[in-house]
């Protein structure tokens, strides 16, 4: 078989007529899609006072003065954690961080899942 | 003339008027259910993929940019949607042999051969490898516009070429090693 068979073959394929129902079949669906869909508005007041929940718990945990600490023990930079590796603010420091991230990460996939985002 | 169209329904979709999408949907469906069909080469299936193009054509609707004709961006996006369809879920094929064989065997008139050959060699395609696959189809669907072709691969032209010089080889070696074994066949039972 050789190339001009090939594209005669392929480019003589006969168009096929799409059902009656499609068109119908297809509008149905979307209207059904559009009426379904309503924009939520993003959830502030949960937002909020899920945000004020974590900063007590961290402030519960984690007492002012030792953030604090943290933070300078922090400031000392890497040479600190080099040689105290098993510094009790630093830790504290480390700590904090990962629940703050943690946190957001919550926050994120809370409102996701509210508002429906990242459905498509 | 048709783009013209197609732009003012988008707007007329996008600015809340729903009903402005039947228009898209009756001017476009024969191109994609036969786009469709080309793939899958099952026509209820067919319908099916492009009523989910449909679908994802509506919800994407506010991403179309203007600059490129709709036309070419419903292709990309249908395309892209049979291509990860098929992917999800393979075809049951027919083995490719097998219309050929009944055919044969029945000694049916000529033009039904020829058919039936034209049908094979359709089906062999399907079959290739998925970058060659869709090459060839949608090169020929789009009447060998190779620009068009390596536009909605989203590859460069000299790949596109690329891709379709490799896939006919691939074919034509399918399709010999076919004409080969029924001839053996024929040559055994006759």
């Amino acid at each position: 078989m050789n190339r001009d068979n090939l594209d005669e073959i392929l480019l003589s394929e006969k168009m096929i007529e799409p059902s009656p129902a499609l068109a119908r079949n297809v509008m149905a669906r979307i209207r059904s899609e559009a009426s379904n869909y309503v924009r939520i508005p993003f959830p502030w007041i949960r937002f909020w006072a899920i945000t004020a929940v974590l900063m007590l718990l961290a402030v519960w945990f984690f007492p002012a003065g030792s953030v604090l600490r943290a933070v300078n023990s922090l400031s000392y930079s890497i040479g600190s954690w080099v040689l105290a590796p098993g510094s009790l603010a630093l830790r504290r420091a480390l700590l904090s961080t990962l629940a703050s991230v943690l946190g957001s990460l919550v926050l994120v996939w809370f409102s996701f899942g509210l508002t429906g985002a990242g459905d498509y | 003339m048709d783009n013209d169209r197609d732009l003012e329904d988008v707007c007329r979709v996008l600015a809340g008027n729903v009903s402005a999408f039947e228009n898209i949907v009756r001017r476009w469906q024969s191109p994609l259910v036969n786009l469709a069909f080309r793939f899958c080469r099952d026509r209820q299936r067919a319908e099916e993929m492009a009523q989910d193009a449909f679908l994802k054509i509506y919800r994407n609707l506010d991403k179309f940019r203007a600059d490129a004709a709709f036309s070419t961006w419903v292709f990309a996006v249908s395309l892209n949607l049979y291509r990860s369809l098929l992917r999800r879920k393979s075809l049951p094929m027919e083995p490719l042999g097998e219309r050929t064989d009944i055919a044969a065997t029945e000694s049916l008139q000529h033009q039904a051969e020829q058919n039936e050959r034209e049908e094979s060699v359709r089906r062999a395609v399907t079959v290739l490898p998925p970058r060659y696959r869709d090459a060839l189809i949608v090169f020929y669907f789009r009447e060998m516009d190779l620009k068009e072709t390596a536009a909605l691969l989203g590859v460069s032209e000299g790949t596109a070429k690329a891709w379709l010089h490799r896939g006919r080889e691939l074919l034509r070696r399918k399709l010999d090693t076919r004409i080969t074994a029924q001839a053996a066949v024929k040559e055994v039972y006759l």
